[in-house]
């Protein structure tokens, strides 16, 4: 039986979908219309179970083939669209006749540097003797290498412009990292990080992070571990990212990332905060075994710090003796 | 979109994992499997984003665009599976091809009875799904996986956004009795999911 009154608008009611002026007529309506009340009931029905099915993901391999098969896709576009560039008529004359200027003036200035050295000093030194002006003839070609030196150790440095203050944000990162490292080995270790992407994107989720954006910073997180960060470092950012996940109330996410860690990484320095974290998850989720597990790990690792995670444990196990773990 | 146009390759990596998991939803639930066509599908989507970029215009929302190339691989995959096929995607769907559906209902802390009864939810609600026709299959996945609204669904199939609606609605319906029909009642859906909406 169709209700002229809302016929056609439960799905939209369905969906938050309606203005809050004719949500509100239709929960007015609600309350004197059993037919209408009950159709919302079974549309909410299926959209309830539809919405309890678990997430899918595709398997994690999936994700770095893509992102490889992406990245050479696009050099491949941009070499091909350089070499169609190159190519054309018109670029191509434009090219050679800009060779032929070049060429033209590279002869007209080019002189080679001994003589040249040799015209200077001569020219310096009008007055000075014919052996003095033999011996500076013959010390000028040696101080060409000096120069050269000081060139080379110029070009070492580190720009101080834009592209310094890339180099500047990197290192920032690399300090920061290093400084979360107990160990000197460790801290070496951190500084001799050579994937410069991983550590700007970590830097963005880390800076996403400051400011509470937890999506964007797991999304910054995920990309720094697809650029395979050595392993020292890789735990800092799963650590993160689980961090971000606990943050955005996603446990299940969280203790994933914290069991990769336990598994991958049981020296991380900073694991006790990986058992408490990963406790914590499993309490939420009402995962008190795995809680139990977590928070005992802790205590038979640090075990001057026991009274940390006593009242947690306490209620992990309890929780479980009453038969109401999962 | 734009900046992954001007050369900045983290940006489709950023839109990547911003779309991957809503699209893999999505193409799961087309196709009626989760194995390796689900992941080759995605794979095709988002190298097919890649190579037609430099075609994007910023007046198309880039989450419209990116559906439509994700809806078009579907239909597509699915009309050629159709000519390879005469068995119906009606059938039982955890037969010994890779068509196992491992998906169940989300929960947290269910008995093993709740379990199984759960997971026989789970693949009577996705078999009822492939019974849809295409037209109703799209629009209530678009709905439900990709979250977008009507008028978004409308415009990504372009149809009249009252023809989404009571194409959601036919699907609803349809589902509803075939939910009914295998027995599963209300009450089996938990009360603490059914207050999250």
């Amino acid at each position: 039986m169709k209700c002229p009154e809302c016929d056609g608008k439960l799905v939209d009611y369905l969906y938050n979908e309606l203005s809050p002026e004719e949500r509100r007529k239709m929960d007015e309506h609600f309350k004197i219309c059993e037919n209408c009340v009950k159709q919302l009931s079974q549309l909410k029905f299926v959209h309830t179970s539809f919405q309890q099915l678990t997430k899918q993901e595709p398997g994690s391999l999936v994700h770095q083939r893509i992102l490889a098969h992406a990245k050479d896709i696009s050099l491949q576009e941009r070499g091909s669209w350089l070499t169609r560039w190159l190519f054309r008529p018109s670029t191509a004359t434009a090219m050679v006749a800009l060779l032929a200027i070049g060429i033209f003036y590279y002869t007209q200035q080019y002189t080679p540097l001994e003589t040249s050295t040799e015209k200077v000093i001569v020219k310096a030194e009008p007055v000075a003797s014919e052996t003095d002006r033999e011996k500076k003839i013959e010390r000028a070609p040696s101080d060409i290498p000096l120069d050269s030196e000081e060139i080379l150790l110029a070009k070492a440095k580190p720009p101080a412009t834009a592209g310094g203050g890339i180099y500047q944000e990197q290192q920032g990162v690399l300090t920061l990292v290093a400084k979360t490292l107990p160990e000197e080995k460790e801290r070496s270790l951190a500084l001799s990080i050579p994937s410069k992407n991983a550590l700007y994107a970590f830097e963005l989720g880390n800076l996403y992070f400051s400011q509470n954006e937890f999506e964007e910073a797991i999304a910054n997180y995920s990309i720094a571990l697809t650029m395979s960060p050595r392993e020292a470092y890789t735990s800092i950012i799963r650590y993160q990212l689980a961090l971000s996940y606990k943050n955005l109330n996603d446990c299940t996410s969280a203790v994933q990332v914290l069991d990769e860690i336990q598994k991958i990484n049981p020296q991380y320095p900073e694991i006790d905060k990986v058992f408490i974290m990963a406790g914590d998850c499993y309490l939420d989720l009402q995962a008190y075994d795995k809680a139990e597990i977590n928070y005992t790990n802790f205590i038979s690792q640090f075990p001057d710090r026991k009274s940390q995670v006593d009242d947690k444990l306490e209620t992990a196990r309890n929780f479980r003796r009453v038969n109401l773990s999962y | 979109m734009l900046l992954y146009q001007k050369g900045d390759e983290r940006a489709f990596e950023v839109i990547y994992w911003r779309h991957q998991q809503g699209i893999f939803n999505f193409i799961c639930h087309f196709i009626g499997e989760r194995g390796n066509q689900a992941e080759e599908l995605l794979q095709d989507v988002f190298l097919k984003v890649v190579k037609s970029s430099k075609r994007y215009k910023p007046t198309a929302k880039l989450t419209t665009w990116l559906y439509q190339i994700a809806r078009n691989g579907c239909i597509d995959h699915f009309r050629k599976m159709k000519h390879r096929k005469t068995t119906s995607l009606s059938q039982p769907i955890d037969s010994e091809e890779e068509m196992v559906v491992e998906s169940t209902i989300a929960s947290s802390n269910p008995s093993p009875e709740q379990t199984a009864r759960t997971g026989e939810i789970a693949d009577v609600l996705k078999n009822a799904i492939s019974t849809l026709s295409e037209e109703q299959r799209e629009v209530f996945l678009m709905r439900e996986d990709l979250n977008l609204s009507f008028a978004e669904i409308s415009e990504l199939i372009e149809c009249p956004i009252n023809t989404a609606k009571s194409r959601m609605r036919y699907a609803l319906e349809h589902l509803r009795k075939t939910l009914e029909l295998q027995g599963i009642t209300q009450s089996e859906v938990r009360e603490g999911e059914v207050s999250r909406m």
